[in-house]
């Protein structure tokens, strides 16, 4: 008997459950405002106005979604525009970085300290400095309200950063790699696509990751360069929504919800990566 | 090379030229007029000491609550379920965290309130976003509550990245779990804290997003940040030349902050 206490003590004690329990407790209160969020978003709009709150509607709806889905004819096409803006960003910011970073690693040439230094300073520069200059040449160019000025933008503000996480990844692969495959007769492309390339599996997943994210949620862009539904994103959506004079809240926390499951999703799958990622590239000693 | 130094840089450039031109519709050449009227801007100096407040608190506050729950996750035998979950928040767009924290701190209809009065904390329904100081706290709350799990994610795989031998080595020598920790984990975190300590400074003072949606930088100008400041002066008031040169000034800043972020961790790493 006392040796079962004791053993009961010394586990609720030991550093895996506390650390468990901690974890616990602060999923909980962090996802709080997201749940707060989804409830609402299937209430009536008479539910949300009761003067005590509901944490399991009463009366569930699915009509505040039909409303950010379908409610207005151009609300569907904001998620396409998502889907375009953040799908094409990551695959030219990953096919781009992954070859610019490679010859960042492996070539020695004139100015490539130069360049990389270039590449990480422009990483410096804030958005909203970026945000007056490219307005300017975006206007002049005709790109105001197009997805390719946002396009254009999130590749800008994505790709230094890939480039030199990914550049961390191939720092890591011995030069043998390299010499082995060129001796058995593979061009330097060859080298580079067959060998090389499946080594940095991770670092592709944790660029794929991040750029996704931050081109599906950027909003600054999103939400000065475009000016009518042509070239509205899921996240600007929101905007439009949380700034209105009357917040119709049902409508606002369905819209919301729009934009963040596919966030939500992509991260669930996609996360270890990142740690996986981080861990080789960005951390290594 | 130079073709890519130049597409990085030219930006930058550009922001400079700007900053010497009236730009009201028409362009027209001010030289230095609007760096004069930048050091007479009273507002500046306000907004400065709001930014400097809000930066600090939720880099402090990420940095502290990431390396927590990093450490809680690298125990926890559970890790490969929880780490979705801790990481969930960092995946919210801004337009969605500042309309779940607007709705969640609704002074009447908010969960807040209601959660908070149900444990007997308050009595009465607290205004969040219409006092000035409750508003700044509750911008620095929900900055905090998305990066703290990027810190965590950034710390964890440093953990991760810290080699089992040295705390097989260490136990043989016989020290304590402390004293592993004081001397092995800490040290060997000094990487993932530079690059926590630099991504998280430089994207909170350089936010626009969160503010604007959250507060639109009300009640009066109480969460104005600097970097509001600016969006506000070139895209509301649409004066683009003088919003230019305060572009400058922030990317001044930047640069400034983390070069003291780069010596203040290294000195440290020293001791």
């Amino acid at each position: 008997m006392v040796e079962k206490k004791s053993s009961l003590v010394k586990w609720v004690s030991s550093k895996e459950f506390i650390s468990t329990v901690i974890l616990l407790l602060w999923i909980v209160v962090a996802l709080l405002p997201i749940v707060f969020i989804f409830v609402t978003s299937i209430k009536t709009d008479e539910e949300v106005y009761l003067p005590y709150i509901t944490w399991i509607p009463e009366k569930p709806t699915i009509e505040p979604y039909i409303y950010a889905l379908f409610g207005e004819s151009s609300f569907y096409k904001y998620i396409v525009n998502s889907i375009i803006v953040a799908g094409t960003t990551t695959v030219i910011v990953v096919t781009l970085a992954s070859i610019a970073s490679y010859a960042f690693s492996r070539f020695k040439f004139k100015g490539g300290k130069i360049g990389m230094f270039a590449v990480l300073a422009s990483r410096l520069l804030p958005p909203v400095s970026l945000l007056i200059p490219w307005f300017i040449v975006a206007s002049s160019l005709q790109l105001i309200d197009t997805l390719q000025a946002l396009i254009l933008t999130n590749i800008y503000m994505n790709l230094p950063f890939a480039i030199w996480l990914l550049k961390g990844f191939y720092d890591a692969i011995p030069r043998d790699f390299d010499d082995a495959a060129l001796v058995d007769g593979c061009s330097t492309f060859q080298a580079f696509r067959k060998i090389i390339l499946p080594l940095i599996g991770p670092g592709i997943g944790a660029v794929a990751v991040l750029t996704f994210l931050f081109s599906w949620n950027e909003l600054l862009f999103a939400i000065t360069l475009s000016m009518t539904s042509v070239s509205r994103v899921v996240s600007a959506g929101v905007y439009d929504f949380v700034t209105d004079a009357f917040i119709e809240w049902p409508k606002l926390c369905a819209a919301a919800m729009r934009a963040v499951i596919p966030a939500m999703i992509f991260v669930i799958f996609f996360q270890k990566y990142l740690v996986k990622g981080l861990v080789a590239g960005a951390l290594k000693r | 090379m130079i073709v890519l130094a130049g597409v990085c840089l030219y930006p930058a450039f550009r922001l400079f030229f700007d900053s010497f031109f009236h730009i009201k519709g028409t362009s027209v050449f001010v030289g230095l007029s609007n760096y004069v009227t930048l050091l007479h801007d009273e507002f500046i100096p306000r907004s400065l000491i709001r930014s400097a407040i809000y930066t600090g608190s939720t880099t402090c506050i990420s940095i502290l609550m990431g390396l927590i729950l990093a450490l809680c996750l690298n125990e926890s035998p559970l890790r490969r379920y929880l780490q979705a979950a801790v990481v969930l928040p960092w995946a919210v767009p801004y337009a969605v965290v500042a309309a779940a924290f607007k709705w969640f701190f609704n002074d009447t209809h908010g969960a807040a309130n209601d959660i908070l009065m149900r444990l007997g904390l308050i009595h009465a329904p607290i205004g969040w976003l219409f006092d000035e100081k409750i508003a700044f706290l509750v911008l620095i709350f929900s900055d905090a509550w998305m990066r703290i799990p990027f810190a965590a994610m950034i710390f964890l795989a440093g953990l991760q990245a810290i080699p089992a031998e040295l705390y097989e080595s260490a136990k043989v020598d016989g020290a304590g779990s402390y004293e592993r920790f004081r001397y092995i984990t800490l040290p060997n975190l000094k990487a993932p804290l530079l690059l926590a300590l630099l991504m998280i400074s430089i994207f909170s003072i350089r936010t626009v997003s969160l503010p604007l949606a959250l507060t639109g930088g009300g009640p009066g100008e109480a969460t104005t940040v600097f970097a509001l400041y600016l969006y506000k002066v070139a895209f509301w008031f649409m004066n683009l030349g003088y919003g230019a040169t305060l572009g400058v000034f922030l990317l001044f800043i930047v640069v400034v902050m983390s070069l003291i972020e780069i010596k203040f961790v290294k000195v440290e790493s020293l001791t």
